[in-house]
């Protein structure tokens, strides 16, 4: 392989010697898999619901455009102002238009992974318009200057050590602080950031074609509070959230919070319907939605890769993965970290530039965890299998291909494969085997010794003569 | 093309031209659970799921009863300032109220309802399954004095209990629809668990027979 394999494996290396990290994400994995597999011990169909979940939204990527609009129609009808945006770009220069028309000073924000993908943080700052992040987490993080590492819990990669001296360093507050006290820290000082806001900023879960509103699930309380105290809502969605009818959220609601985080649901769901209605209503008086494309549309084209839309961000694969369990989310150098980063990374263009992204399908020995967590049952192996096919075919590696000639030439012929196995034989006994790729990589961390003294075909022909 | 144009022709380029939907959506795949069976069995087991996430449960036969109740919180928590909605239920528990709080309306300033200490709404329904509440906003002003405060009280009559969580979904109540399931909570720091982050700290459903 080229140098490019290097970086991925160089910052897998890096967080493999953090001891810290380590055990962070060991406890945390194992612990989410554990609550993960109790909440579904109580399920008596939960095979059934995966089923279920994945017709849904099989059946609404087959005719996406046709619920996006009637999605549209009714959130229109409902005084919901609906925006489109074909990238990340188009979506941050919506959303900054809106903040600035509306004449915002305070910005809060809760927990979307779609902003995180189109940079709408950094997008904001530049004009002079920086949000607030509200989710516990995700405040965390952007108060240490770092990206999530994992999509539900973005600090799960820092101990409470490392916790209470961040807060410490930028609050002032006691070091020895413990997770009641932090929290209550986060809760005083966002509470002040709630109390002047007045534009907020949320993503979607799912939004419901039939009527035009769209749903938020979470624990905290912070979404309630974006979507419901400022004058102001906007909500960014991928294209791929939307599901027919509100028939079809029961289903979601069983499969993704137990998925999720081995709870039977969250603390809150909110159904937003519209913007306040009239003189004695509710709510945020201006309401607006982003439908971002940003190189989702692309995906439906190919039934393997179309698949990757149907992801509802559970993060299951993330704590099921051998691989994402040890190295953690920053290893892979995307928003989208682990199986289902690895999918769809390299697909959607805004992500398919960054360093490592190409590499990410390679990532992963194929066991196949995450496709038996799964909640909508996406075969991941086998889309990791289509993106290595591909992204091969593009940048067909010379060393590479020039092996797999000689390993063609040598197993055409009998006589040829027995002079190869003399040759073999000959370097490994003289201990030189271990410097000829690929056996070099092999044999960096592990013993070499592929040759038996005699072959299967020489004891054969020996002992039936 | 604008946007919306040129996003939606490329979805229907890599669908390859999808066959219409013929009136409306198909219909759904969707398994509904089946019904728990008597209001008594899904009384029950509202309370049952309601406790496991750190709610609490009291059943009560008389808005009197649901005054007390609310009195006793009031002495324990040495709450002094009360925002309520505007049912005509809460406010006529509150009517019965011993105890002397500061009342704060919920169309109060952002301000007066962050100082309230206590929120008191009533809820639509319950969900059995989950042990959750159903608050619709088109009937009653419940968003913020259901959040802010960090002690929601909410009163619910027994009979307006649902089993499941598609019953709550067949009575689209339209605009804007909080389901809430216990307490606020956050795993984030080391997936140690901390009830109450932004919303209430405590939840405590009064089910009126």
């Amino acid at each position: 392989m080229t140098g490019r394999k290097e970086s991925f494996a160089t910052a897998a290396r890096r967080a493999l010697s953090d001891e810290t990290l380590r055990g962070a994400l060991r406890s945390a994995t194992d612990l989410f898999s554990l609550r993960r597999q109790e909440a579904i011990d109580g399920v008596e169909d939960w095979e059934d619901l995966r089923q279920t979940g994945r017709r849904i939204k099989a059946e609404t990527l087959s005719r996406l455009d046709q619920y996006l609009e009637q999605f549209t129609r009714n959130a229109q009808a409902q005084g919901t102002k609906v925006h489109w945006a074909r990238d990340g770009e188009e979506a941050c220069r919506l959303v900054a238009k809106i903040a600035r028309d509306a004449g915002a000073k305070k910005i809060v924000k809760s927990k979307s992974m779609t902003t995180e993908e189109i940079e709408l943080n950094e997008a904001l700052e530049k004009e002079g318009m920086p949000p607030v992040e509200t989710d516990l987490g995700e405040w965390i993080i952007q108060l240490a200057k770092e990206k999530p590492s994992h999509i539900i819990v973005p600090a799960i990669h820092k101990t409470k050590k490392q916790i209470a001296e961040l807060f410490a360093s930028k609050l002032q507050t006691d070091p020895s602080a413990n997770e009641a006290e932090l929290t209550r820290t986060a809760r005083e000082f966002l509470r002040r950031e709630f109390a002047q806001a007045d534009l907020g900023i949320s993503g979607v879960n799912f939004a419901i074609a039939e009527t035009g509103s769209f749903l938020i699930l979470e624990n905290e309380g912070n979404a309630r509070l974006t979507t419901s105290l400022p004058r102001v809502h906007v909500a960014i969605m991928g294209i791929e959230k939307v599901i027919p009818r509100l028939a079809d959220l029961p289903t979601f609601l069983r499969l993704l919070p137990r998925s999720g985080t081995g709870q039977q649901l969250t603390s809150y769901q909110s159904i937003i319907g519209g913007p306040r209605h009239g003189a004695g209503g509710e709510g945020p008086i201006e309401l607006h939605i982003v439908l971002l494309d940003n190189g989702r549309s692309a995906l439906l084209r190919q039934s393997t890769t179309r698949q990757a839309l149907a992801c509802i961000r559970c993060g299951a694969c993330l704590n099921a993965c051998p691989v994402y369990q040890q190295v953690g989310g920053h290893a892979y150098g995307s928003v989208y970290p682990g199986p289902i980063g690895a999918i769809i990374t390299p697909q959607l263009p805004q992500l398919a530039g960054l360093e490592k992204a190409l590499e990410l399908p390679f990532a992963s020995s194929l066991c196949g965890a995450c496709r038996d967590v799964c909640p909508v049952k996406i075969d991941i192996p086998e889309v990791l299998l289509h993106l290595r096919s591909t992204i091969t075919a593009e940048r067909r590696s010379r060393v590479e291909h020039l092996a797999f000639r000689v390993w063609a030439f040598l197993m055409g012929g009998r006589r040829r494969l027995l002079w190869a196995r003399r040759l073999g034989r000959l370097l490994q006994a003289l201990g030189l085997l271990r410097l000829v790729p690929p056996f070099s990589i092999w044999a960096r961390a592990r013993k070499l010794r592929p040759l038996a003294p005699k072959s299967f075909s020489q004891l054969w022909t020996r002992n039936t003569r | 093309m604008n946007a919306r144009e040129e996003i939606l022709a490329s979805i229907r380029k890599n669908l390859g031209d999808p066959p219409a939907l013929q009136g409306g959506a198909a219909p759904s795949t969707s398994q509904a659970k089946a019904a728990v069976a008597t209001r008594e069995e899904r009384l029950q087991e509202f309370c049952r799921k309601l406790r496991q996430v750190g709610g609490s449960t009291e059943i009560l036969t008389s808005t009197k009863e649901a005054s007390a109740a609310l009195d006793l919180l009031f002495e324990q928590s040495r709450a002094t300032r009360l925002a309520i909605s505007d049912s005509p239920l809460v406010q006529e528990v509150v009517r019965g109220l011993g105890s002397k709080v500061q009342l704060i309306e919920a169309q109060a300033p952002r301000s007066e309802l962050l100082a309230a200490e206590v929120g008191f709404t009533s809820a639509q329904w319950g969900i059995a399954e989950t042990g959750s509440l159903v608050l619709a906003s088109d009937r009653e002003r419940h968003r913020l004095v259901s959040l802010l405060p960090p002690i929601h009280v909410a009163i619910l009559p027994v009979q307006q209990i649902l089993g499941s969580l598609d019953d709550a979904m067949a009575k689209k109540t339209g605009r804007t629809t909080t389901i809430i399931t216990g307490p606020s909570r956050t795993a984030d720091i080391e997936l140690t668990l901390v009830v109450g982050v932004h919303g209430p700290r405590q939840l405590h459903v009064l089910l009126l027979r």
